[in-house]
């Protein structure tokens, strides 16, 4: 895990102070977009290559399906209620909606 | 992008399929891609001048939704284990990936095989194309924070532009620290699930 902390805090000092080549440091999607792709053309040929995982790709779809839905309404819900205790000015109606515009 | 990712997912699968995945990729070659990628986060995060100005004026109460967005991420991942079949700690792995796909893919995959790899990965790519769906449905009735919760990962970057959209000026500055914060937890979160 101390791999992860340093590789990103030595990104982050790359960053804030223009440690890299302009034309890198200017655009970094540059960098991370083709990495990104990469990873996943990776994930998919691990994906492709393997037959009984690729038979079980619908039910591995509707499994996905669940987890990322339910995921999503209970940080939703949380985040709501969170809201609403602790940011009770959020609510308030503003000016213009008092004078009834 | 996401469309991208779909069709560069299809053809890693097809080749996959073609050559019944005869080549193997030593893991070294992944873990270096995986810490390209997170020195690139770095760098990109790194050079904006205005993130850590914007999370010093936010104040504490910032750092709320991320907190429960990762508590919400994770229980609705446990609730939703039983309901398909899948042991509570694999489900948890892939609900802590809190839409950052390709790291939820590698860290699983580097733990627990392809197979939990492939439904982190599907899970988290849904999670970034269903905000785009719902993230505008939300806004126009003033659930920011709603909007900002979903997006998890994705709020600093891709959907940031749909929430700036928000009347709430501090909409997308909460979203985009909220996104910055759930980021660095990720490399963690995932870990910190699996050994459990």
């Amino acid at each position: 895990m101390l791999w992860l902390i340093v590789t990103f805090a030595a990104g982050l000092a790359a960053g804030r102070f223009h440690l890299l080549p302009a034309a890198v440091w200017r655009r970094p999607g540059w960098l991370v977009t083709p990495v990104v792709l990469a990873i996943v053309l990776i994930i998919g040929y691990e994906l492709g290559g393997q037959p009984d995982l690729l038979h079980r790709l619908p039910s591995l779809g509707a499994k996905a399906v669940v987890i990322a839905l339910f995921s999503m309404a209970a940080s939703a819900l949380l985040a709501a209620v969170t809201a609403s205790w602790w940011f009770p000015e959020a609510r308030r109606p503003s000016a213009s909606r008092e004078a009834g515009r | 992008m996401t469309a991208l990712l779909l069709a560069t997912l299809a053809v890693g699968m097809f080749a996959g399929w073609l050559t019944h995945g005869a080549v193997r990729m030593p893991p070294s070659a992944e873990t270096a891609l995986f810490a390209v990628m997170l020195f690139g986060i770095g760098v990109q995060l790194g050079r904006d001048p205005a993130l850590w100005r914007r999370i010093r004026h936010a104040g504490w109460r910032m750092l709320l939704f991320p907190v429960t967005t990762v508590a919400g991420s994770l229980t609705g991942a446990a609730a939703a284990a039983p309901l398909i079949g899948q042991p509570v700690r694999d489900a948890l792995a892939v609900g802590a990936g809190l839409g950052w796909y390709s790291l939820a893919a590698v860290l699983t995959g580097q733990s627990a095989g392809a197979g939990l790899a492939a439904l982190a990965f599907l899970a988290n790519v849904l999670r970034e194309m269903l905000s785009f769906t719902f993230i505008p449905l939300l806004l126009p009735y003033r659930h920011g924070a709603m909007a900002i919760a979903i997006g998890g990962c994705t709020t600093m970057d891709t959907t940031l532009p749909l929430l700036h959209r928000a009347r709430r000026a501090d909409v997308a500055v909460y979203a985009f620290v909220h996104g910055v914060v759930l980021s660095l937890l990720v490399p963690f979160l995932i870990p910190l699930v699996l050994r459990l």
